[in-house]
């Protein structure tokens, strides 16, 4: 009967800072570790920085050089780029250094506003199509196979005739109406391999409503996928606007696109290679960055690249 | 299976019918005929006379229930309105194997290409070819296709003249349209390709390879790329339609008489039956398309496999 | 390329001295006179060629032994069947490969005159009612002799309502023409008739000065009846459904690609046509065209572009054409609005375009300004009509104020006389970069001459050419080309029941002068009627506003000879040849 435990058996020792280096490492949040592989990505940090440079142009770039963008000067028709007008004029006489930013705001609130509807639209729909499965996931899904087969012109022009306008807003709604279909399919996919885990599961045992399981557990876990398709339908939507310009049937003046700019330089880029070349620059760097960051995006998101 | 393809089969139809009818009644309440063309404004007799020579001057339900008629009956998408006397389908037929060519080519040429690219980039993760390769891979679509296919016409054939500008029949003509179109496939598949290598490269089977001495080539070879192709499959699905359907942007700038062009023109020309008619053949290749891609998913991923009560 | 050209220079050189020793006359060709009686230099160019021995002769004459040409088409003709269709690529290839009554040839100084053709005389009654027409002899590339009665029923099918032609309109004047088109009388109530296998004889509703011009219009051309009602609807769709009796047979006809006619030597006149091949290859990218043209893939083209006008006239070995067209661009409003219902406020939107300016921004000084409705180069009689009558437009502009003239008209509305506070719309049927420029052009002027908010609307054309139709629009604008040579084409196309261009316009002097001209077989009083008309069209009532006659800029190689460049003939490729075509490398 000798165990007896004293207090002079213990003794206290104090904290011990070295003992700290034990940790294996800090405790980092998914989206902490996500930013932290992205900064380390220096093709991905140089896009980030090249598209806020566009973006903040766009915003600025029409008021810099004193030129507003939709005055012509017939005695400065074909101008080369010079010292006043930095990237020449146009068939008009316009500065082209005015438009082109003027343009990128056209091109850029398309690509913005256009991925951000059909980002919404896309996800809500088919997460709610793979949520509901069976019947109802069929009967959406195969609605958006319709709405993908109408011939997309007919609906461009109906929209034109029934708005009755050519502008940005309705370029938009033409170029979103069957936009947000891919959206739409590639949240469902994702949403039906998540469905199918063990804690949505065990959330639908506890009796937790469907929208909050949507809003809490199938919507943060596919963003990652989301994000990076983000990235690529914003160079996608002025791509689209771009090919509908080349058709005749981008915005009406005095709006003005990247894709106008380009589809009216292409037909005399021989003489004016200028005129072409300033606008496609513009659409190759967005497009170009938008990408490479939508690569790192999918690098710094993928937990199985999780180091 | 089987249940399941024939279910498929059926919602198939089911929907290509209501493509059908969405299409012909949102193409007939556009503004506009098919005499517009002549850019003329005709007398009234005429108008009359040519309305009712191709049941223009018929209610638009009625022409639609002819027209169903006649598709299910005998297969038969009418006559063109603009071109007298060519049946649609002869003509779909016609041009769509001349986009299917070029179309295959350039697949072809984009998939080698990109799966090359794909994998240099890969094995050299984050070091300075994978950047390089990617850049290549990614430079091609960086710039609308209409901005491409001039720039390489006029060096390839106007500054250098190795090759003709514009035409069809022989191929030569087209080799610049196959660079032109290939592109896209290029960046496509490098950058698909890329993130599969990565992902099998990580495998147990491809250290347990590495640690059984196999050669660096042949792991490669044998086990990554085999593993990473596969699932690249899936995503030629939906491209099939498209080959076949063309490009309008290609086709106009190098004049090749693809289908491509009929999409756009026979909106403009207001050739209804052509309209309906491209649009049946394109939503028909799309949904069975959609089909493959399912069925390929089950092939590739047994986790996806479809049963017939899913 | 340069040493290429000396070696040609220094080929012509040797050749021409050599030709001035052997034939030591006068009668030897001459490269810088090209279309100078091109028929008389190329007959006796054949005539002597047979009389040589051997055959490398033609080679003295530096007529290319290969004679073929490469032209494009802008766009797929629609249908072979001369009924059917109306676009003109199809027209293009018809006059080629089929044989009017009568053909427009272009003589040297690039004027036309009516010439026989499939016909080869032909005769009117006095009161220019009945024509009679004698059938050449000639045959079909199926060996069929060539018949009066396939001449009918060409002319009928094409009036036949079951046809559906949208062109029939154009020969309402042949008796009965309209009831036959309506159904109201049979087919062969219509005033063709074939006497015999050889005679024709057309019946007309009324004298009609300009029948002459009508007979080369695809709706006249002859027809196989065997060949169409064995073909039925597949006819014209493909070569092997048709058969030829022009000049050139097609020989090639991939769809939306290429076309090669070739010669036909069975046609009437084969030994004076010297051309083999016309290879014409569709290319509807303008930048395509010319980059073929610059490459010398195809032998000629044209274009208004100024900078690619600009090279090309640079580039020696092309000739450089520039061809008034028989087309007018204009404004059109529609009286049937509340504000344009009034003449004044009209004349002033008309007054108020400079259309010197317009023609040197919009069309960088290629057409050139129009103050009248009928175009240049329509004759009337033997002369140009626009040469003998000053435009109205001329007038309007010289002497009213334009900004007085709109402050009358709205004070005659009763409407506010601020013009600030009157919006008006332009409709523009084009949504291509052009237009756009166009529009913003336009736009200028009015908000800055007028001060009247102008507003501009693109849209595709038959949304616009539907609007139109609905009198769904404030002013229009357009071109209207002409179909055959004589004024009356473009006049009558106000006549108030002719509702072409939809002003919805009406005048009871204009409908009497049209039809007292529509009547009169004497030039002089016709052109006072028309003189009246036109004046009554753009200076009184100004329904349309003329803008500018449009010129092209054709560019060919100097080797193509004798093409003609007068957009009326229709002589086609028949009588053209080469001459010291480089040789292809």
């Amino acid at each position: 009967m000798e165990n007896v435990i004293t207090q002079d058996k213990f003794k206290h020792i104090g904290p011990d800072p070295s003992m700290g280096d034990e940790l294996a490492r800090p405790r980092v949040s998914y989206w902490q570790d996500a930013w932290r592989r992205l900064k380390t990505n220096k093709v991905a940090m140089v896009a980030i920085v090249v598209l806020f440079l566009i973006l903040v142009m766009t915003i600025v770039g029409p008021h810099i050089n004193g030129f507003k963008y939709e005055v012509m000067d017939p005695t400065k028709v074909n101008g080369k780029p010079n010292s006043t007008h930095w990237f020449g004029t146009d068939e008009l006489g316009r500065d082209i250094f005015s438009r082109v930013w003027q343009a990128g705001r056209s091109s850029m609130i398309i690509g913005l506003v256009g991925a951000f509807i059909s980002t919404v639209v896309g996800s809500i729909y088919g997460a709610f199509a793979a949520y509901k499965g069976g019947k109802i996931d069929n009967i959406m899904m195969r609605i958006v196979e319709v709405l993908t087969s109408i011939p997309y012109l007919i609906v461009v022009i109906i929209i034109s005739i029934v708005i009755d306008s050519r502008g940005i807003g309705t370029l938009i709604l033409t170029l979103t109406l069957t936009g947000w279909c891919g959206m739409a399919r590639l949240v469902r996919g994702q949403m039906l391999q998540l469905k199918q885990q063990e804690f949505i599961m065990a959330a639908q045992a506890l009796g937790v409503s469907p929208w909050k399981i949507i809003r809490k557990h199938l919507i943060p876990n596919s963003l990652s996928v989301v994000i990076v398709a983000i990235t690529f339908d914003i160079p996608g939507y002025i791509f689209a606007e771009s090919f509908l310009s080349y058709l005749g049937l981008g915005p009406q003046p005095p709006a003005t696109s990247w894709g106008a700019l380009a589809s009216a330089a292409q037909q005399k880029f021989i003489f004016y290679p200028y005129q072409l070349f300033f606008p496609a620059l513009m659409i190759a760097l967005t497009m170009l960055s938008f990408t490479l960051l939508g690569d790192g995006l999918r690098d710094a998101l993928d937990p199985k690249l999780r180091q | 299976m089987k249940k399941y393809i024939i279910k498929r089969i059926a919602y198939m139809l089911l929907t290509l019918w209501i493509v059908i009818t969405l299409t012909f009644f949102l193409m007939h309440s556009i503004p506009g005929d098919p005499l517009a063309y002549m850019a003329k404004t005709l007398p009234e007799q005429t108008r009359i006379n040519f309305y009712e020579k191709y049941g223009l001057d018929k209610p638009v339900y009625v022409q639609y229930g002819i027209f169903m008629k006649n598709l299910i009956t005998k297969g038969d998408l009418g006559e063109s309105i603009r071109y007298p006397g060519r049946t649609v389908t002869d003509t779909i037929s016609k041009h769509a194997t001349v986009s299917g060519r070029l179309g295959l080519q350039a697949i072809a040429v984009g998939i080698t290409i990109g799966i090359v690219l794909g994998v240099i980039a890969a094995l050299n993760r984050n070091r300075w070819p994978d950047y390089l390769v990617m850049f290549i891979a990614i430079l091609g679509v960086t710039v609308p296709l209409f901005i491409i296919a001039a720039l390489l016409q006029y060096t390839l054939s106007v500054k250098f003249k190795l090759l003709p500008t514009t035409g069809w029949g022989k191929f030569k003509h087209t080799i610049i349209p196959t660079i032109a179109m290939c592109f896209g496939s290029i960046a496509t598949y490098a950058r698909y390709m890329r993130s599969n290598v990565l992902e099998v490269i990580n495998q147990d089977y491809i250290l347990t390879a590495q640690a059984k001495g196999v050669s660096p080539f042949n792991v490669v070879r044998k086990h990554v790329l085999r593993n990473a192709i596969l699932p690249a499959i899936t995503i030629l699905g939906p491209q099939i339609a498209g080959i076949f359907t063309g490009s309008f942007v290609i086709e106009r700038i190098f004049s090749i008489p693809g289908l491509g062009s009929y999409y756009i023109s026979s909106i403009s020309d207001r050739d209804y039956t052509m309209i309906i008619g491209t649009t049946v053949f394109y939503a028909a290749l799309f949904i069975v398309s959609q089909l493959v891609v399912d069925l390929l998913y089950g092939v590739v991923d047994p986790r996806i496999r479809v049963s017939g009560d899913n | 390329m340069r040493s290429k050209k000396y070696l040609a220079l220094l080929l012509v050189v040797m050749l021409v001295s050599i030709l001035a020793v052997g034939c030591g006359s006068d009668d030897t060709p001459n490269t810088d006179e090209p279309a100078t009686n091109g028929n008389e230099e190329k007959e006796e160019g054949e005539k002597q060629e047979g009389e040589e021995v051997d055959g490398t002769s033609s080679a003295t004459f530096g007529l290319d032994e290969e004679q073929y040409l490469t032209f494009v088409l802008d766009a797929e003709p629609s249908t072979l069947d001369p009924s059917k269709g109306a676009d003109n690529y199809s027209n293009t290839i018809l006059l080629n490969v089929m044989e009017p009554l009568l053909r427009l040839e272009e003589d040297s100084d690039n004027n036309t005159a009516i010439a026989a053709a499939g016909a080869e005389s032909w005769e009117a009654n006095e009161d220019g009612t009945v024509w009679t027409f004698k059938i050449r002899d000639n045959t079909w590339s199926d060996g069929v002799k060539v018949r009066a009665q396939d001449y009918e029923y060409g002319i009928k099918r094409s009036l036949d309502p079951d046809t559906a032609s949208p062109y029939s309109w154009i020969i309402g004047d042949i008796k009965n023409a309209s009831k036959v088109n309506s159904g109201e009388l049979p087919v062969d109530e219509l005033g063709v008739k074939a006497l015999d296998d050889e005679t024709l004889e057309i019946t007309l509703e009324n004298p009609t000065p300009y029948f002459e011009q009508l007979t080369y219009n695809r709706t006249m051309l002859p027809q196989r009846q065997d060949i169409v009602e064995a073909q039925g609807d597949k006819f014209g769709t493909e070569i092997e459904t048709v058969v030829f009796n022009g000049p050139f047979t097609l020989s090639t006809w991939v769809h939306n690609s290429e076309l090669i006619l070739t010669k036909n030597e069975s046609y009437w006149n084969a030994e004076e046509v010297l051309m083999e091949t016309v290879n014409l290859k569709i290319i509807q990218d303008e930048n395509a065209r010319l980059n073929s043209l610059t490459n010398g893939e195809i032998d000629g083209s044209a274009t208004n572009r100024p900078e690619w006008r600009e090279q090309f006239m640079a580039n020696e070995d092309m000739v450089h054409y520039e061809v008034v067209n028989p087309t007018t661009f204009f404004m059109f409003f529609n009286t049937q609005d509340e504000v344009f219902s009034n003449a004044n406020i009209r004349k002033a939107f008309s007054a108020a375009v400079d259309r010197e300016e317009l023609a040197n921004v919009i069309f960088d000084g290629i057409h050139t300004p129009a103050y009248g409705w009928v175009p240049p180069t329509m004759n009337i009689g033997d002369d140009e009509y626009r040469s003998l009558v000053d435009g109205p437009v001329e007038k309007l502009v010289k002497e009213e104020d334009p900004v007085e003239l709109l402050q009358k008209g709205l004070e005659e509305l009763g409407m506010d006389t601020d013009p600030s506070k009157l919006t008006v719309t332009i409709s523009l049927g084009g949504t291509d970069q052009w237009f756009r420029t166009y529009g913003e052009y336009l736009q200028q002027v009015f908000n800055t001459k007028l001060g009247v908010d102008f507003q501009v609307q693109q849209m595709e054309w038959p949304v616009f050419d539907s609007n139109v139709n609905k009198g769904d629009f404030q002013i229009g604008y357009m071109s209207w080309g002409a179909d055959y040579n004589d004024p009356s084409n473009m006049l009558n196309l106000f006549r108030s029941d002719a509702g072409a261009i939809g002003t919805g316009w009406v005048n009871e002097r204009y409908d009497e002068l049209i039809d007292l001209a529509g009547k009169e077989m004497d030039v002089a009083k016709r052109l006072e009627y028309f003189r009246e008309a036109e004046g009554i069209l753009l200076y009184e009532d100004a329904a349309v506003a003329p803008i500018v006659f449009p010129r092209s800029n054709i560019f060919r190689y100097e080797y193509v000879h004798n093409l003609g460049i007068n957009p009326f003939s229709t002589q086609g490729y028949k009588n053209a040849y080469t001459w010291f075509r480089e040789p292809a490398n």
